[in-house]
């Protein structure tokens, strides 16, 4: 699965760290694999970090975050996130 | 903030660069069976920026030509006619509108969106047999209206942008909350002061809302065109949001699990190949 990149206030406590967090002198603020959690969330923030790369789903899950499940159409955005992260998780194979 | 109408749009737009006489000329034959090769490729050789953009895309990997082609009409020839006036029109209309008076809009950013609409659209078009051509376009100038926005009332769309930032919307809904108009009802102003074609007009006028009567299956095209395009991520903005999926649109594509990775993969690989080029 390809790594995300979240914007900063997207990051939810409980996400794991894809790569090295760094801050912008190069220094590794947090190793890959740390889950994070609200404590380190709100010190990112007065670190300057904007973007945070993080595991998994969590991109596709924040590009479809408008999507209304209790929407007749909803089925319709379902199927396209859907195929995508079939999409992405083969693209590799 | 003042709200705008559909005349004050009208009145500003004699103030919009307006496009190359050759794209206008493709724009306006894009339904006509006879288009003389020859003398489009004159008028396209008279630009030396179009000529070079042109090429380096015909050149490029996803078109596997044997040869390298160093003359437009050598593009015409190898690639066929259609392929080569798309990448025309896009090489021609990703220069226009360069300047930037609006805080927080992102002209790159909005042409990447463009790009991979268009490239999408020609995908699902060909999935369907639709006019390929038609999809393309169609895609590159869905959000057109946005431009004439942005460059009639940069300060208003500033506003909406960051009315977007804090309500965390689609753009049509921080325009009509902000301005008092969307991108939809200045991109069909524009479309009829550019004398576009009543279908390419419609597919503008109904890519947000292809499910009503009369919007066309172009419409349909471009509207899930649009939401694969954001979905894929394409245009780099951070807080990227994929907009509400029409069942109707999406039902009328027909798109099964093997055909929407043909087209996902398929988009991803021609915009990583033209993106560049356009926007280079």
């Amino acid at each position: 699965m390809e790594n995300d990149c979240l914007p900063l206030a997207q990051v939810r406590a409980g996400m794991v760290l894809a790569t090295d967090l760094r801050d912008k002198g190069g220094h590794v603020l947090l190793p890959a694999g740390t889950t994070l959690t609200q404590a380190l969330l709100d010190r990112l923030a007065g670190q300057g970090i904007d973007t945070v790369p993080v595991h998994g789903d969590a991109r596709l899950d924040y590009l479809f975050r408008r999507l209304d499940p209790t929407s007749p159409d909803a089925w319709a955005a379902r199927a396209l996130k859907d195929h995508l992260r079939a999409w992405r998780a083969g693209a590799g194979e | 903030m003042s709200r705008l109408g559909y005349d004050d749009i009208v009145q500003n737009l004699d103030e919009l660069p307006s496009l190359p006489a050759v794209v206008m000329e493709l724009l306006s034959c894009i339904d006509a069976e006879e288009v003389d090769i020859a003398v489009l490729a004159s008028k396209v050789a008279q630009d030396q920026a179009l000529t070079a953009k042109t090429l380096r895309l015909a050149n490029s990997a996803i078109y596997g030509l044997q040869v390298r082609v160093t003359t437009i009409q050598q593009a015409i020839t190898y690639l066929g006619f259609q392929a080569a006036r798309n990448l025309i029109t896009a090489a021609a209309l990703t220069g226009c509108f360069a300047s930037n008076r609006c805080a927080g809009f992102s002209h790159p950013a909005f042409w990447r969106h463009s790009i991979a609409t268009a490239i999408c659209a020609k995908e699902l078009a060909r999935h369907v047999r639709f006019n390929q051509d038609y999809a393309f376009t169609a895609g590159l100038l869905h959000d057109v209206g946005r431009l004439v926005l942005v460059s009639c009332f940069p300060d208003d769309y500033a506003g909406a942008i960051a009315w977007r930032g804090t309500h965390d919307t689609p753009w049509i809904d921080a325009e009509r909350a902000v301005l008092g108009i969307d991108h939809v009802a200045a991109g069909v102003a524009l479309a009829e002061h550019w004398n576009f074609s009543a279908t390419m007009r419609g597919a503008i006028e109904h890519h947000h809302a292809p499910e009503l009567q009369g919007a066309g299956f172009l419409a349909s095209v471009i509207h899930v065109a649009d939401a694969i395009a954001h979905a894929l991520d394409l245009a780099c903005i951070a807080d990227e949001l994929v907009p509400p999926v029409s069942a109707v649109a999406w039902h009328a594509l027909r798109l099964d699990e093997q055909s929407c990775r043909r087209v996902l993969a398929q988009t991803q690989t021609q915009f990583d190949a033209m993106a560049p080029v356009l926007l280079g």
